[in-house]
């Protein structure tokens, strides 16, 4: 096929995806920089591999390839993955918080501020992370996410419940931080 | 359906995923069990807490094209020759009358189906232009010809000064075999043009230094750390094998 054929397509089946593997890669690394050159990187591989690409679904495809690429560039950063263990110091000052004294006001305010909500999914250990980012932001199906991470189904299951448990935890911890 | 098997499904039963058997005893179970429908509020409303907050992270302005820009280059150059456009569109169109008018020609054109030996050789005929093989950067010299390919490639080309082996170095382009940007290195031995084909291997792997003849053509294929490589010439085989061996050597 001619490179400006396989351009065109690759731009229309996989770069049309890209807001979801930006996204993607985002959550993963938790960094704008690292997002950025994972998704550089993932494209390149996915450009390369695009012969190769099987089965119907372009976007389930094109994420797995991105969040390969990710995981690589986590491995090889040993600080990061050192930082996956949840630490409550460490992620009280992820949580945008300031000095004046916290109001029901305050609470009420910051359940649905989606910083917060934010810091609550980037302290989730990331094999949690990454089914609820491709569950409830993605809208995924289990089978699209099964793909993807590339485990069974019934894994899909069980992460994505244990991963909301620990979400409401979070969530009730940090309110009650706020409360005292 | 008790509650230790109610909540292993539940999620799955929030997100529709159950089949409709087990997602009406999980209804039934609910409805009746206070401790489950608990969770289950408190599940939907931390869904809607994260439909609500938008938390999507959409990709910065500018990635795009500069995920384009990188992709054209490291994609083989637009082929300069229409004759290689044209028989796309051929292939593409399907027309059966034209084919079984070009047929001798369409056999002369590398496939997608044909073997890397026959792709290198087909690549190396197409190279091959009334006044010398096609090249990029023409140069002797091998500190001219591998920084070329910075920034255009994503690995470092093997050229070799071999001149005292008695193959002078010629140059070297942008080419592509088995459906991926390849390097083509050229040499000359006295009038044969030997061009070295390398690219990264994804999927098939050359066989360890297989020669074949193809149309009168000398191939030898090999592979070494991610690297296809393919030496073709029309000098005989001998000669071949001696210029393989002299680029290989450690």
């Amino acid at each position: 096929m001619a490179t400006g054929q396989r351009t065109a397509r690759f731009e229309e089946q996989v770069l049309a995806h890209l807001d979801s593997a930006y996204n993607l890669a985002r959550w993963i690394t938790r960094d704008d920089a690292a997002a950025r050159d994972a998704v550089q990187d993932g494209c390149l591989r996915a450009w390369r591999a695009f012969d190769q690409m099987q089965g119907p679904n372009p976007r389930a495809w094109f994420l797995a390839v991105i969040r390969n690429t990710c995981l690589d560039r986590v491995r090889e950063d040993r600080q990061r993955a050192v930082e996956d263990e949840y630490d409550d110091e460490l992620h009280a000052g992820a949580a945008p918080e300031d000095a004046r004294p916290i109001t029901p006001e305050d609470i009420a305010v910051r359940a649905s501020d989606a910083r917060w909500l934010r810091a609550s999914i980037d302290a989730l250990p990331r094999e949690y992370r990454e089914v609820i980012v491709l569950r409830e932001i993605e809208e995924l199906s289990y089978k699209e996410i099964s793909a993807i991470v590339d485990i069974p189904i019934g894994t899909v299951m069980s992460r994505l419940a244990r991963g909301r448990d620990l979400l409401q935890q979070r969530m009730r911890f940090a309110q009650e931080r706020f409360r005292r | 359906m008790n509650c230790t098997l109610a909540l292993r499904v539940l999620d799955a039963w929030i997100d529709d995923e159950l089949d409709a058997t087990t997602a009406g005893e999980v209804a039934e179970h609910v409805a009746g069990c206070p401790a489950c429908a608990d969770l289950r509020d408190r599940r939907v409303a931390m869904r809607s807490a994260l439909k609500a907050a938008s938390l999507n992270h959409p990709a910065p302005a500018g990635l795009h094209a500069s995920i384009l820009r990188r992709i054209r280059n490291v994609a083989p150059a637009e082929p300069t020759r229409s004759a290689w456009q044209w028989w796309q569109m051929v292939a593409l169109g399907g027309s059966t009358a034209l084919l079984g008018a070009l047929g001798g020609w369409w056999i002369a054109q590398p496939q997608a189906t044909d073997g890397l030996p026959e792709q290198a050789v087909a690549r190396h005929v197409a190279s091959l232009m009334p006044e010398g093989p096609r090249i990029d950067v023409a140069s002797t010299d091998r500190h001219v010809v591998r920084p070329w390919f910075q920034g255009r490639i994503d690995f470092a080309p093997v050229v070799r000064d071999l001149s005292a082996q008695g193959f002078d170095l010629v140059g070297a382009r942008l080419d592509h075999l088995g459906g991926q940007v390849a390097v083509a290195v050229v040499y000359r031995l006295r009038n044969h043009a030997i061009n070295v084909f390398s690219w990264r291997v994804l999927g098939n792997a050359a066989e360890a230094s297989r020669p074949a003849t193809i149309r009168g053509f000398n191939v030898v294929t090999w592979s070494e750390s991610d690297i296809n490589f393919a030496a073709v010439s029309d000098t005989d085989k001998a000669e071949l094998d001696r210029f393989t061996a002299a680029y290989r050597r450690p």
